[in-house]
């Protein structure tokens, strides 16, 4: 029953705001925040009284179809609880802050609906009992997803967004959903709790196929993996994520950083046992995890937009807890998804907060200066991203991703494989940049004096980037658009004569910061970011860690509990050093030597190009997929539907059929005797056939 | 009891309603049209429905007057659906002849009269009574169709009904003339004996004798090509009587041609002239589909929607099983349900004390009138066949039947033409809701049409929740013509 309340709270929610509040703004929000709440609430109850055997509720039967049957049912063990935890609560919080957030928006009714829909989708999701059920949850945060992304549907950004986030989540889909066919030839079964046991029977099965044969578990957790690829946005399949920023702030925070980006580990740590048979599988994930981890926390060194560089940075920290997965460590997967989920949120919102106070300005180049007009949100930002570089001191006490990023890089160094020392490498790395770009952002947007002259360049930019869209923008959209550039423009211009003044403050004289209804989320999640990681290490990946999983994950292989402490102190420090060095190089290069950095730009343009243009992925897919495709689609459109299937279908048809009906109208002339000739001429052909077919039939 | 008496006995509906017929025309007469005879004549037809439900005889057919007449399932299920169909349109038609300052008594004594033609006819067992049946309900007609005489398209659609349909009687009469000259018989049973051991001369006069009947009756079914009129007297009718016209007498004439077809001896499918419903039923289809597509008045439109479910209803005789023939009554009742919706909106349309005709005058109608504008989209659906409304099911009972007799051709050309006619459904669905017009709408509407929407739109939304019950009832009635 309580299990059931909490996964349905949230469904709800959106159909009640979705329904009653389109009229009524607080209405609205009461209708998903209060039941989100109570959600979060149960979350935490079910979480605290979880028995030792997993809760299995059986809902209703759902297929059944010869030796196929799948139900619908919520089953809750260790791992679930986590999720709903981490979900209900970043949930909860991001529904209270969206109140404010959203507080002008035209539609809050949509919004909350959507975003409660989302939650319960997700929690549908993690609450599977069988893989039909996890790919309903995880086609609806999909689904919820695209509503979300394209929120705003009058910018044409946003649509481009939605409809790139969906169609990149497809290919990942095609994965998911070969790899449950395959998981069905396996084991005759969808159901988790009749395969998991299974693993290791099938580990030996063969696939033949084009004369080749493939171990059957390799090639379907491959699958499968392809799936958690393009839902968690890990290299290859990523570039959708930083895209989606273009949806407003609270479903970034909550969608797109906490929640369902970690769908992909959390599938992978589900079905660990699944995953601990296919050796190879997991050598994968791993280099793949730590090639993700690293790109993006490349490309975040040298992005200007404050979301797309917590984007790409939350692109890094899912790699992070996939490598953790490769190298057998579900553990420490986990519980980096848990801290990641409430600083990353935290991050998310605090840059929210700055985005609304500026007006939806959300180029870091055109901010500075800002710590003393937005205090809370600095705060905010800093804890964050302290709790994101992972600092601590070792054995008192550090902040969230201080345990849980060390988890991953000891259970990295563990593993005692070449692929460990591997990603063990490429994650100290990507560590030391994680730090670099947390400062950078911290410092420009909070400390730095704001660059009057970038600033205006920066702005007028946007304004033709503007304007192009509106040129772009057709009929009915074209007015508004019009009307925002014109809006825009005025703003920019105030603003430029304001910072001609000369003091840099003046750029931000009516900068204020956000209501209570923004804070109190922020410090919410702040606890959790900076409490979550020193509460739980001890269950999540130390020596509680067998109690407290029981059979959620599968333990057999974790290097961390293999190794029983015995982890050198250099790899103990190692994050926590390579942290210090980044913080060090940002502060060195934005407060000392800032000459430097124009220095290293102009030097070394090409990698500065290249990381600006995200190393060029999405100009590779647009010539290798996106553009073929397109001639593909229009060959096919213009000559097969247009130009064939129309021409001789539908619209043939039904030309003819206008055709001969106009024809036989004019048979009907309204004089009698045309029509008694016409009477006539039907017997006489009539009598005919008939005479003609019966007494030819009798001769 | 005597044979005569058991005539009287099993015919004693039918002349019950000829008696009240002759009792309101003269008491009509002498209270100088004064009198409202609404209120009779509705109960006139209550009692005899009553009196057809209490004497049915559904197990076994009874014949009397010596073989002229017979009573079995078939029969009743006609005569029960005449006589709601009739009375329907007597409900229909008096608001709208109000309105419109035009009624006068004799609507309801010719009406039951008309009646009393077709309830001949549908319990018809010899050629004399069935052409006595026919004639009795098409002069009614005639004269009903020039009802309003001093509108000229009223007495031109009157006129041309009256020629064409005399053409039609001659030839239905020379096709019996040639039957009895060919066979020495009228009655049904004594020709489907004679059929059976004839020489081949003698089978072809026969041929071309029932192609002749068939023909004739295909002309009151307003089968194509005999359908000429049907637009023309569609139109010019005065509405009511359209109404009248589409939802009555085709009954009776398919339940003669179904007992013609598929009765004792199957007369005319033994001799193959069932080709000729074959072709009837197929062009039918066809022709109604495709010059409906360009109408833009709306009786007009209806009498190709009419001329269409004439195909359709074929169809069902064709299959010429028993399942085909319940579809095929079942099909007629869900037909004449819809379609009393349909002239029940129509008759209510009104704007600036004018009836609308036109289907321009449609535009907007959703705005002004949106409960009658979703019944009405609910009736169009359920003649396009949309599901889950009842005029799917007909459809689906009536190709079924088809496919299963091994009628392919036929089968595939309805389901193609339903396609067609979906189109100008639909159209009229999207005049009235997506296109805005200007012309205000009268209220109230009479209580009449809004019952009678009322019931027909619930019938026909939730035929789907008990189809069993109705096609029992019409597969019962089949039976009797499959011992």
């Amino acid at each position: 029953m309580l299990v059931a309340l909490v996964v349905f709270l949230p469904l709800f929610g959106a159909l009640a705001s979705g329904t009653f509040g389109r009229r009524n703004r607080s209405l609205a929000n009461g209708l998903a925040v209060v039941p989100m709440v109570l959600s979060a609430f149960l979350a935490v109850v079910v979480w605290l009284t979880l028995p030792e055997t997993p809760i299995r509720q059986e809902l209703f039967p759902f297929i059944q179809s010869g030796g196929f049957a799948v139900s619908w049912a919520i089953y809750v063990d260790r791992l679930t609880a986590v999720m709903f935890c981490v979900v209900t609560l970043v949930s909860a919080a991001v529904h209270v802050y969206a109140v404010g957030y959203m507080q002008e928006d035209a539609s809050p009714s949509r919004f909350m609906a959507y975003l409660s829909l989302f939650t319960f989708f997700m929690l549908a999701l993690v609450s599977a009992d069988n893989f039909v059920q996890m790919f309903f949850g995880w086609e609806g945060v999909g689904l919820a997803s695209y509503l979300l992304i394209g929120f705003w549907h009058h910018k044409p950004a946003a649509n481009a967004a939605a409809v790139k986030a969906f169609v990149v989540n497809r290919v990942g889909d095609l994965g998911f959903a070969l790899g449950i066919a395959g998981i069905f030839v396996l084991f005759g079964s969808v159901v988790f709790e009749e395969i998991l046991p299974l693993a290791a029977d099938v580990a030996e099965v063969q696939w033949h196929f084009a004369g080749l044969s493939f171990d059957a578990l390799t090639v379907t957790c491959l699958l499968l993996f392809i799936g958690a690829m393009g839902k968690s946005a890990q290299l290859g399949l990523h570039v959708w994520l930083p895209d989606a920023m273009e949806g407003p702030t609270p479903v970034s925070a909550l969608i797109h950083a906490a929640t369902m980006v970690t769908a992909g580990v959390f599938m992978v740590c589900r079905l660990s046992p699944l995953f601990a048979e296919a050796p190879f599988a997991l050598e994968v994930i791993a280099v793949l995890g730590a090639l993700t981890a690293f790109f993006a926390a490349s490309v975040a060194l040298v992005q200007n937009d404050i979301k797309r560089i917590i984007a790409y940075s939350t692109c890094s920290q899912l790699g992070y807890m996939f490598f953790a997965a490769g190298v057998s460590a579900y553990g420490a997967a986990m519980f980096h998804l848990a801290t990641h989920a409430f600083f990353k949120a935290l991050l998310f919102l605090g840059a929210g907060s700055v985005i609304t106070a500026l007006h939806h300005q959300q180029d870091i180049r055109s901010m500075g200066g800002l710590a003393k007009k937005l205090p809370w949100s600095c705060a905010a930002l800093w804890l964050g991203s302290l709790a994101l570089i992972g600092v601590g001191v070792p054995g008192v006490f550090g902040l969230a991703g201080f345990y849980s990023k060390d988890a991953i890089i000891e259970s990295a160094w563990a593993a005692h494989s070449p692929i460990g020392s591997f990603a063990m490498a490429v994650g100290l790395v990507a560590a030391v940049l994680t730090a670099f770009y947390s400062l950078r952002l911290l410092l420009l947007v909070f400390h730095l004096p704001q660059d009057t002259a970038l600033a205006a360049s920066v702005r007028a930019e946007q304004a033709a980037a503007q304007l192009d869209g509106e040129h772009s923008a057709h009929g009915a959209h074209h007015h508004e658009d019009a009307k925002e550039a014109d809006a825009s423009g005025a703003h920019g211009l105030d603003s430029h004569e304001l910072d001609s003044h000369g003091s840099d403050s003046h750029g931000f004289a009516g900068v204020r910061e956000s209501p209570m209804v923004m804070l109190l989320p922020l410090a919410f999640l702040a606890l959790g970011a900076i409490f979550s990681g020193v509460f739980y290490h001890h269950e999540f990946v130390g020596d509680h860690a067998h109690e407290f999983w029981g059979d959620a994950i599968s333990l057999a292989h974790d290097p961390l509990l293999e190794a029983h402490g015995k982890i050198p102190f250099w790899v103990k420090v190692s994050p926590l050093v390579a942290g210090a060095i980044g913080i060090a190089l940002a502060l060195w290069l934005f407060m000392r030597n800032t000459a430097l950095r124009t220095t290293l730009a102009t030097r070394f343009a090409g990698l500065h190009r290249f990381l600006l243009h995200k190393w060029f992925f999405d100009e590779l897919y647009a010539r290798l997929f996106v553009r073929p495709a397109w001639r593909v689609g229009e060959i096919f459109f213009h000559g097969g539907d247009k130009n064939t299937i129309d021409r001789w279908g539908p619209d043939g048809v039904s030309s003819l059929m206008a055709r001969s009906g106009a024809r036989l109208r004019k048979l009907q002339t309204g004089y009698l005797y045309h029509y008694a000739l016409w009477m006539l001429l039907g017997l006489v052909l009539l009598m005919g056939w008939i005479l003609f077919s019966t007494t030819a039939g009798a001769n | 009891m005597s044979e005569t008496l058991r005539g009287l006995y099993l015919l004693q509906p039918t002349l019950f309603i000829a008696g009240a017929a002759m009792l309101l025309l003269v008491v009509g007469a002498f209270s100088n049209g004064k009198r409202d005879l609404r209120l009779p004549a509705l109960m006139t037809l209550l009692v005899a429905f009553l009196l057809q439900i209490l004497s049915a005889e559904f197990s076994t057919p009874v014949t009397g007057f010596g073989g002229l007449i017979i009573r079995d399932g078939l029969s009743d299920y006609g005569a029960a659906l005449l006589l709601v169909g009739l009375f329907v349109s007597l409900l229909l038609a008096d608001p709208w002849f109000r309105r419109e300052g035009i009624l006068r008594f004799e609507w309801y004594p010719l009406v039951l009269l008309s009646g009393v033609g077709m309830l001949l006819l549908v319990s018809a067992h010899n050629f004399m009574t069935l052409y006595i049946g026919l004639e009795l309900q098409s002069l009614a007609l005639y004269v009903l169709a020039t009802f309003h005489i001093r509108d000229l398209s009223s007495a031109e659609s009157g006129v041309k009904y009256f020629i064409l349909g005399s053409l039609a009687s001659g030839i239905l009469l020379f096709g019996i003339s040639l039957v009895y000259g060919f066979s020495g018989t009228l009655d049904f049973s004594v020709l489907a004996h004679a059929i059976e051991g004839q020489e081949q001369s003698a089978v072809s006069g026969l041929i071309v004798g029932l192609t002749l009947v068939v023909i004739g009756l295909g002309f009151k079914l307003s089968a194509v090509p005999f359908h000429m009129w049907t637009p023309d007297v569609y139109e010019g009718a005065p509405t009511p009587v359209t109404a009248l016209f589409a939802i009555v007498p085709k009954v009776a004439a398919v339940i003669i041609l179904a007992r013609l077809m598929l009765g004792e001896g199957a007369i005319i499918s033994a001799l193959g002239v069932d080709r000729v419903l074959w072709a009837l039923s197929f062009l039918s289809m066809l022709w109604g589909a495709l010059a409906a597509l360009g109408q833009t008045q709306i009786k007009r439109l209806l009498a190709y929607s009419a001329i269409g479910n004439a195909g359709y209803a074929l169809m069902g005789i064709v299959a010429g099983t028993e399942d085909g023939l319940a579809a095929m009554l079942v099909y007629m009742t869900i037909y004449l349900v819809t379609t009393a919706g349909v002239f029940a909106v129509v008759l209510s349309l009104r704007s600036d004390g004018q009836a609308i005709e036109r289907l321009e005058d449609l535009k907007g109608f959703a705005q002004h009138h949106p409960l009658v504008a979703v019944l009405l989209g609910i009736f169009l659906f359920s003649l396009a066949g949309i599901p889950p409304l009842a005029g799917f099911f007909g459809k689906f009972y009536v190709f079924r039947a088809a496919l299963e007799s091994g009628e392919v051709i036929l089968a595939i050309t309805g389901a193609l033409t339903s396609v067609v006619a979906a189109f100008y459904y639909l159209r009229l669905i999207r005049l009235m809701c997506f296109d805005s017009g200007s012309v205000p709408q009268e209220r109230p509407i009479p209580a009449e049409y809004a019952g009678i929407m009322a019931v027909s739109g619930v019938l026909v939304l939730l035929f789907l929740l008990a189809p069993s019950a109705p096609v029992a009832f019409a597969q019962s009635a089949a039976a009797s013509l499959f011992p």
